[in-house]
């Protein structure tokens, strides 16, 4: 499937916060589990190609003092998504597959 | 649905006003205090003309559950039931979308009173993001879904500035606004190449 590494870390963030999961919380989740933290350009314009591609939808949340009156934009998972997101893993899962780490430089 | 609509109508309306007036120069923050309260009275009595349709329907439900509990024999309750299940299930419907009312409402004046504390406390600027890369920000993005990653930016920022400080968390947030600028435009200039491309060629080799 046509995923990037990002797209990929997105949905599982998408996946895992389901049904709280926004762009900083997607960061968060990232930054956590990943251990880098994406930034909000970057996470924005993946959600963007996602639902694009027909893998999220998003729907407008509620206004928080912390966002100075804009609205948290929520992602959910399409099971178009889901079925991509499996494979994408599936065919990670499969090239890991006995692999020789065995005389391969430290 | 009809509610729904003219609940989210309401809030278009407060928030084109409330634009409007942080337009003016110097913003008026008493006109923005009384817009806010307007908004939220009118909408705190229509709440409570609801929470009152809400309770008659419910005297209205307790009537004719009353009205088949006094049957005295079978055979009248099961003459009673169909009416009385015709009309517990239209006053039902009547209180589902009252209540859906209320809720809209009630949660509309939380948004507009909320809105209107932000604004005034951001106006007074001590605390809040760069002026500068938020007003770009506001001006290329052009889509709702733009406007919340600028949201997302005014969040990160608060956490920024708790950890770092205001200069360090000033100097981050230039940063991912950059990014997030980049992002948005990257769409539209790809688009704008795309037929400069396409003219460039047709003029060279088109003859």
């Amino acid at each position: 499937m046509d995923l990037s590494t990002l797209e990929q870390h997105v949905l599982l963030a998408v996946v895992g916060l389901h049904p709280n999961a926004y762009g900083v919380s997607i960061a968060d989740h990232i930054e956590q589990v990943a251990g880098y933290e994406p930034s909000v350009g970057s996470v924005y314009a993946s959600i963007e190609r996602l639902e694009q591609k027909g893998y999220v939808t998003t729907r407008q949340g509620e206004v928080t003092a912390m966002r100075g009156g804009k609205r948290k934009l929520y992602v959910t998972i399409t099971a178009d998504g889901k079925s991509a997101l499996r494979e994408s893993l599936h065919q990670i899962t499969a090239l890991s597959r006995g692999l020789s780490w065995r005389g391969l430089p430290a | 649905m009809t509610n729904r609509l003219s609940v989210e109508r309401e809030r278009m309306l407060f928030e084109a006003q409330l634009e409007k007036l942080l337009k003016s120069n110097p913003v008026p923050r008493e006109a923005i205090v009384r817009l806010a309260h307007d908004f939220a009275a009118r909408n705190i009595e229509e709440c409570r003309r609801a929470r009152e349709e809400g309770r008659a329907c419910v005297d209205q439900m307790e009537l004719i559950i009353e009205s088949l509990r006094t049957c005295t024999s079978k055979t009248e309750a099961a003459s009673r039931a169909p009416e009385a299940h015709r009309r517990f299930a239209e006053v039902d419907r009547g209180f589902e979308e009252i209540s859906s009312e209320f809720d809209l409402r009630s949660h509309l004046v939380n948004e507009v009173l909320g809105l209107a504390k932000i604004q005034i406390s951001w106006l007074q600027r001590e605390q809040a993001p760069p002026r500068l890369p938020e007003t770009i920000l506001a001006f290329v993005a052009r889509t709702p879904q733009q406007k919340n990653a600028l949201g997302d930016l005014n969040e990160k920022f608060i956490r920024w500035r708790s950890k770092v400080g205001q200069s360090r968390a000033t100097i981050y947030y230039w940063a991912e606004a950059v990014q997030l600028v980049w992002e948005i435009s990257r769409s539209t200039l790809r688009r704008i190449l795309h037929w400069v491309a396409l003219y460039v060629s047709l003029r060279w080799f088109g003859g």
